[in-house]
């Protein structure tokens, strides 16, 4: 594997979806070439960031109330055993 | 009530307005109810509310809003690899690009928000509800390969956003002079082929 397919698939091998021998490969080229590694690094830096920064908004608990409200009065139950 | 908050801070992204996202996150729900039927038990029930929700978003509220259009991606999809690898062996690290981990939590909202909203919605299900690319796939009705080359340029849009930003806070002067020394002592990285 070289570099350049190496760095397309720096995500997929951060976000856990390249498998099998590909992962391997891609494993065995990072760890001898220091500049994929410092671009996967790089791209796990990122992915960290954004999961660890990106603020998570709470549903309002009026919305909460009322999409329990909706769903008790509405018109059709199409399930009859819907809370097993 | 499963997945409300989940679901209420996509919506809330998708939107852009509290109001809006609110009923929408109430639409999806009553539709998930009256079509319950529809899921199939065993399958993810988190993906299937999502895909309703981005249904019921783009029937209903993307019209409504009057938003400009819909990027159109076609021209990207299937030259994903060839368009990327060209890109990618172009970049050099510096040290300000490491710096990114001092951006300020506002930066990564505002660099997330300037997202075209194909782009925004992949980063969104990926990076912050954990959907697989297949499930995010899924969800967008599109195929794996788009979901692969949207996640790559919206990631990367968003690391040049935030760099963006944190150059006018002023906060990465601190690095610049390291910067200088070391690209002088290590020159350019040099891809091996």
């Amino acid at each position: 594997m070289h570099c350049r397919r190496v760095r397309s698939a720096i995500f997929l091998f951060a976000d856990g979806q390249l498998a099998g021998e590909l992962r391997v490969a891609f494993r065995h080229h990072v760890d001898t070439c220091p500049h994929c590694l410092r671009e996967l690094e790089a791209a796990e830096r990122l992915l960290a960031l954004l999961r660890r920064r990106c603020r998570r908004e709470h549903a309002p608990e009026h919305l909460r109330t009322r999409v329990v409200t909706l769903l008790a009065s509405a018109p059709r139950r199409p399930m009859e055993e819907e809370d097993v | 009530m499963p997945f409300l908050d989940a679901l209420y801070n996509t919506a809330l992204r998708m939107t852009r307005n509290a109001q809006d996202a609110e009923d929408l996150v109430q639409e999806t729900f009553l539709k998930a109810y009256r079509h319950f039927d529809k899921f199939e038990p065993g399958t993810n029930l988190k993906a299937w509310l999502f895909k309703i929700m981005k249904n019921t978003f783009i029937n209903d509220y993307r019209k409504r809003q009057a938003q400009p259009p819909e990027s159109d991606f076609a021209e990207i999809e299937g030259a994903f690899e060839s368009q990327v690898s060209e890109e990618a062996t172009r970049q050099i690290r510096t040290p300000e690009e490491e710096a990114l981990a001092d951006v300020l939590d506002e930066d990564v909202q505002r660099a997330l928000d300037a997202l075209p909203p194909d782009y925004r919605m992949v980063v969104l299900l990926t990076d912050l509800e954990d959907f697989s690319y297949r499930e995010v796939a899924e969800i967008l009705d599109i195929p794996v390969g788009t979901v692969m080359s949207r996640l790559y340029r919206g990631r990367k849009r968003l690391e040049a956003e935030m760099l963006r930003y944190a150059r006018e806070h002023g906060y990465l002067r601190a690095v610049e002079a390291p910067a200088k020394m070391r690209s002088r002592d290590e020159g350019p990285p040099r891809p091996q082929e």
